[in-house]
């Protein structure tokens, strides 16, 4: 029995097109589980289906085994991704009354607010009305709401949208403490930088399908091999006496070579040594945003991407 | 073999309290509310002296009297009398001497000063003087004329008194028509009370309304539906705004029985006040509840504030359509029709308390459009609730209310 969070084949149609197409994916005790993909994807779609504000058509989520409902779902914390709070209840009053509506008592969700506002520097502010609060700090609000009744499972739907940089740390480091303490973490967001820095384990969501799933190591290497290459004062179209192997991408001064399955490395060093003075030669590992942009931009993708937005806006 | 994971429990009851607290708390320290209770008191206050204002400003003014020495027992029962007496004021003031009297009366420092002896009474006046006021010196002086002379035969004093005081009784044989003190009491009640109820129910229906939308368009209800259910943070919400306005109609009833202990105004209600006031906070709590579960409702259907005046148009209809065939047919009474409507929902809570106001129904016919009432909540909460699950998580353009009538049923 998976001890986490499981989607298993949730989908999920809208009047005029399919937001979710079998989506599964998993994620266990203690993970931090980042979730990319492009505007009307489906993550947000996905989120909703699990804190329940949306039924899916088909599929399941379960929760250590068990179906979730309402008595388990209030032990989530959630971000959803339209920030919502009161913006004419105080700060802290509003944390309290969200921790008691989450079956927290009263003392303890008082003690839980005045914990939380510590933890995200608000504790002056506690009595202000929220909308006298700048939009940075508006929105560690909306984080310790999420965090204040003690949750076993956070979801946060872009967390670190709108964050300024010392509250992007505060939220790392919350996210981080949170899955240490055996807490799974589910967040998404499009600042791929952070998600590698970040996760355990990312999962590339693209029209409603998760394509690809693992850790970032994993995603990084991947199955096909790519090398950085440097030839100084090379011969033109060297890469082309080299069979299997093509140019995917450059950077400053070294080009990024792909080689097919089956072909010797070696091959390819030495032809690149004979075609000029070869300053490096490694494996290339692409960053997370370029896997990204590789699994989106599949010609698959782009023409069913438009109405996949559509179909997102729709329900938010 | 694993075991379920322990979920968070929130009973039902709770879920419902914490969410009328909230409403309650953060509403009662909301200066709009603080000045709409103070101006209801107001209010009462000013509908209560309207009635005394304008009998003061009809009424002739206090009459200056004064009388020989000699007079001196018909001035006091006249005074006396007057006392009794509402339309008429008389102020005494002393003898100013048989020469001065005259000038007096024509200076205007006395109305009427009484000249003469017991046997040969003389009321000096200027111009055509109040009529009341002479009618009564005229009663006075009959009277002790005559108790004087029986006295002298011996006569039974006390029975004399007593026939002396009768007088024809009137009786009305359709009713409480005509303006007799009664029904004036009545309407200016009646009307006062369907005022109040249906600005009562307008205006915390319509922070229903406005509350639900709020959460719409501020987002928070997605966070709150992970939590709790919709007809939970429906029933909060009507729940603990009902209990603010309850609050300022108790406060009109207060400032109401003040009133009455103050003026001796209410004494004459068909019905006693205690059980008007009763029935009244009854009709606000089903009225309020019909109408705020259907004005939430049709706001759930929209997501921005300004949307709402347009979605709860039809609710406002039938709230005003009662109070307008309330306030026409309150001196008629209007016909069949009009009683049978008058006990059916939407028309009952308006037209109801009125009526039992100026007498035209009896208790048991507003305990009878109650239980309609009650039975006609049943469905309207039903519906309402269901609408509102449906609705409460769709945002943007309007959502048609079969759509969400639809979407609840899942």
């Amino acid at each position: 029995m998976h001890d986490g969070l499981v989607l298993d084949r949730v989908t999920k149609d809208f009047a005029h097109t399919r937001a979710l197409t079998e989506l599964s994916l998993s994620v266990g005790s203690g993970e931090l589980f980042g979730f990319v993909g492009g505007n009307g994807a489906g993550k947000t779609t996905a989120m909703r289906i699990v804190l329940g504000v949306l039924a899916a058509d088909s599929g399941e989520v379960t929760w250590h085994g068990y179906p979730l409902h309402l008595a388990t779902r209030r032990r989530i914390g959630y971000m959803p991704e339209e920030r919502g709070l009161y913006p004419t209840m105080g700060v802290r009053e509003q944390l309290v009354y969200l921790a008691e509506l989450h079956g927290v008592r009263r003392r303890q969700a008082s003690a839980n607010a005045d914990y939380w506002l510590e933890r995200v520097d608000l504790t002056a502010q506690g009595r202000a009305e929220l909308s006298t609060l700048s939009l940075g700090n508006q929105q560690r609000v909306q984080l310790a709401a999420a965090l204040v009744h003690d949750p076993v499972l956070l979801v946060l739907d872009e967390p670190f949208s709108g964050l300024d940089p010392v509250a992007i740390d505060v939220m790392c480091e919350v996210l981080r403490e949170q899955a240490a303490r055996g807490v799974p973490v589910v967040f998404s967001s499009h600042q791929l930088d952070l998600v590698e820095r970040l996760c355990d384990r990312v999962g590339i969501i693209n029209d409603g399908t998760l394509v690809a799933q693992g850790t970032v190591e994993q995603l990084r290497t991947g199955s096909t091999r790519r090398f950085l290459v440097e030839v100084a004062e090379a011969q033109t179209d060297w890469l082309a006496e080299v069979p299997g192997a093509r140019q995917v991408g450059a950077t400053d001064d070294a080009q990024i070579v792909e080689l097919a399955e089956g072909l010797d490395d070696q091959e390819l060093l030495r032809t690149a040594m004979g075609a000029g003075t070869v300053r490096s030669f490694a494996p290339y590992r692409p960053r997370l945003a370029e896997l990204f942009r590789d699994v989106v931009d599949a010609p698959a993708a782009s023409s069913n991407g438009s109405q996949a937005v559509e179909a997102e806006r729709s329900t938010v | 073999m694993s075991v379920e994971p322990a979920g968070a429990s929130l009973g039902e009851v709770r879920a419902v309290w914490l969410v009328a607290r909230r409403e309650m708390v953060t509403r009662a320290r909301n200066k709009a509310f603080i000045i709409g209770t103070l101006g209801v008191v107001v209010a009462i206050g000013l509908i209560a002296l309207a009635p005394m204002v304008f009998s003061a400003l009809t009424q002739n003014q206090t009459s200056q009297m004064s009388a020989e020495p000699e007079l001196a027992p018909v001035l006091e029962q006249v005074e006396q009398q007057a006392a009794e007496t509402p339309e008429v004021q008389v102020e005494t003031s002393d003898w100013p001497g048989r020469d001065r009297a005259e000038e007096a009366v024509q200076d205007g420092e006395l109305d009427v000063a009484l000249i003469g002896t017991d046997q040969d009474l003389a009321a000096v006046v200027e111009g055509t003087p109040d009529p009341a006021i002479l009618g009564l010196i005229d009663d006075v002086y009959i009277q002790q004329q005559v108790t004087d002379t029986l006295a002298d035969t011996g006569a039974d004093e006390q029975a004399v008194q007593q026939a002396l005081e009768s007088g024809v009784r009137v009786q009305s044989v359709d009713g409480a028509t005509g303006m007799d003190q009664a029904f004036l009491v009545g309407t200016v009640v009646g009307m006062t009370v369907t005022l109040l109820l249906y600005i009562s129910v307008l205006i915390f229906g319509v922070y229903v309304a406005q509350g639900v939308v709020e959460e719409k368009a501020n987002r928070v209800v997605e966070l709150l539906l992970a939590t709790v259910r919709p007809w939970q943070l429906l029933f909060g919400k009507i729940l603990g705004i009902g209990a603010l306005g309850l609050i300022q109609v108790g406060v009109a009833l207060v400032a109401g029985v003040g009133v009455a202990l103050a003026t001796d105004y209410l004494a004459n209600l068909p019905v006693s006040f205690a059980t008007l006031a009763i029935t009244l906070v009854v009709w606000f709590v089903l009225g309020y509840v019909f109408f705020a579960a259907l004005l939430a409702a049709s706001a759930s259907l929209v997501s921005r504030q300004e949307e709402v005046q347009s979605a709860i148009q039809p609710v406002m209809f039938l709230i005003m359509v009662p109070l307008i065939l309330a306030m026409v047919t309150i001196n008629t009474g209007g016909g069949t029709i009009v009683s049978v409507l008058a006990t059916l929902p939407p028309f009952s809570p308006f037209m109801m308390p009125m009526m039992l106001a100026t007498g035209q129904v009896a208790l048991w016919q507003n305990l009878m459009a109650l239980a309609f009432l009650a039975a006609a909540l049943i469905g309207v909460v039903w519906l309402a609730a269901r609408i509102y699950t449906g609705a409460a998580l769709r945002t943007g353009s309007k959502i048609p209310m079969r759509e969400a009538l639809r979407i609840a049923r899942r």
